[in-house]
């Protein structure tokens, strides 16, 4: 049976709606149901908290084998950059730009990409967490992939993954040939039909990893869509491999 | 196992197109059944009503894997009779309301006891969004003014309304109202939340094809227990259209 790392799933709160199943041991369970062999974790918690570290830390403490963290980086927050500095970071770093408000011309988030570069943490750049149609509380602003990626063009040490991008987000900016240091998930690919394959077609074959959301999202949405692999969805991108090893 | 999509559509201007990638679609997920409405403008005109319903008549004779909804707006002079033509004449199982008119408008009234009588299922299309909302756009309150209405009717709210927490709970208490999980909404927690407050027999799969069928299927694959993953995928369609009874592979048995 083919297995699958999950580049994108969470445990934790989130204040919005209930999560029935968040724990770790949950998101385990789960990941073990779809033969998924381990994941790249972020705390939801964390993404609300003024020290991020205080919702990852007691999750990367946790985390079985086969599990990683990527831990919430805020460069809005003042003490982000010491936060790194002090190693209180898992093996890559998750921004929510939509939901802290900021873009990619922020200049302490380009230090923040280039100590993460020199550090070789992938930096996971989220487009949004929940549907924006249904969120009357939580107001994300929008996500440009083409912005980010003139980011990574600027920062080439630094691995950055564009994590839930729909797929008409990113085809729209696979018309060039992306930066050897980017990639993208399958987080955002559910509400299409067949986009590995769409994908495969562009620039972006062999740059997708899996990444489900869970619980945010069903698993089996992302995981459905690896039944279709083609080239586009990649097992194990040289530019993540830093995550699957132990820190 | 033979999934039943209760909720796809064909979009004017790109029928053929649509169905090609619908049949990829149900060939590769094991869809047996897919019931299709018409699609073009958000307020059509009769010609429209009529070009739309005539193409999916002619997607069912062609395929019988297909079936079909008879999309009808309420406030046209002829809407009886698009609705009457449909259900006798063109083979469809149901009617379909999009986003022309909110489905608690009195116009709809005589056209839901017409339903009533065919024992024909309203698929509406509810969604309550926070950003977009269409004026026409029903959201379950209007589906269940509607449906206390008409208690002899039965109704599908479409894609659990939307935002499900709000949709769910208009209509978990009318048991004349069935609801879909359809849509872009692939949120971890919304069919669990719906199978708690509406429990298993009311629920229905579809797809909203051609967008996609992994944000609904992926849903119903985490649903632990494979009795309810069966009533999901097909069991409480087959008891809800009576053209569904006894059909296998597409042809009546």
């Amino acid at each position: 049976m083919e297995t699958l790392f999950d580049f994108g799933c969470f445990t934790g709160n989130w204040p919005y709606r209930r999560l029935r199943n968040s724990s770790l041991g949950n998101l385990c369970q789960l990941h073990r149901r779809f033969h998924v062999t381990g994941g790249l974790v972020s705390s939801l918690d964390a993404v609300f908290y003024n020290d991020p570290w205080e919702g990852e830390g007691p999750l990367c403490n946790d985390l079985p084998e086969g599990y990683r963290l990527a831990s919430c980086a805020n460069p809005k927050l003042s003490c982000s950059l010491l936060a790194l500095e002090r190693g209180e970071h898992g093996t890559a770093l998750r921004l929510y730009p939509g939901i802290h408000d900021y873009g990619p011309q922020m200049p302490e988030l380009g230090e923040m990409v280039r100590f993460a570069g020199e550090l070789r943490l992938p930096v996971i750049v989220t487009a949004r967490l929940e549907d924006p149609r249904l969120s009357y509380l939580l107001r994300q602003t929008s996500v440009l992939a083409d912005q980010w990626l003139e980011l990574a063009v600027k920062h080439p040490k630094t691995a950055f993954l564009l994590s839930g991008f729909s797929l008409q987000e990113l085809l729209e900016v696979s018309d060039t040939p992306w930066p050897e240091n980017v990639c993208a998930d399958t987080a955002g690919l559910c509400h299409s039909l067949f986009p590995l394959l769409q994908l495969e077609q562009t620039c972006l074959a062999g740059r997708i990893v899996f990444a489900s959301f869970a619980p945010l999202q069903t698993l089996g949405n992302s995981w459905l869509l690896t039944k279709d692999r083609g080239k586009a969805l990649a097992s194990n991108l040289p530019i993540m491999q830093n995550t699957r090893k132990n820190p | 196992m033979g999934i039943v999509d209760i909720h796809a559509h064909v979009w004017l201007g790109r029928v053929r197109e649509d169905a090609a990638s619908l049949l990829r679609g149900m060939d590769y997920y094991g869809v047996e059944k897919m019931l299709l409405s018409g699609l073009g403008s958000l307020d059509p005109e009769p010609e429209e009503i009529n070009l739309l319903n005539s193409q999916v008549a002619a997607l069912i004779r062609e395929e019988s894997r297909f079936g079909g909804y008879v999309h009808v707006n309420a406030r046209h002079a002829n809407a009886m009779d698009v609705l009457s033509r449909g259900l006798e004449e063109q083979g469809m199982w149901g009617m379909k309301i999009w986003v022309s008119t909110l489905c608690d408008e009195p116009a709809w009234d005589r056209l839901y006891d017409l339903c009533a009588q065919y024992h024909a299922p309203v698929l509406v299309h509810t969604f309550e969004k926070t950003v977009g909302q269409l004026a026409g756009e029903s959201a379950a309150l209007h589906l269940r003014r509607a449906a206390l209405r008409h208690p002899e009717t039965c109704f599908i709210l479409a894609h659990l309304g939307g935002n499900c927490y709000t949709g769910v709970p208009a209509v978990a208490d009318i048991k004349n109202i069935w609801a879909d999980f359809s849509g872009s909404t692939c949120r971890g927690d919304d069919l669990p939340y719906a199978l708690e407050r509406m429990g298993e027999d009311r629920l229905l799969f579809g797809s909203d094809g051609p967008g996609s069928f992994s944000s609904s299927l992926g849903q119903v694959l985490e649903i632990p227990c494979a009795r309810v993953r069966e009533k999901l995928l097909e069991g409480n369609a087959r008891r809800l259209f009576p053209g569904l009874r006894g059909i296998r592979d597409g042809n009546t048995v």
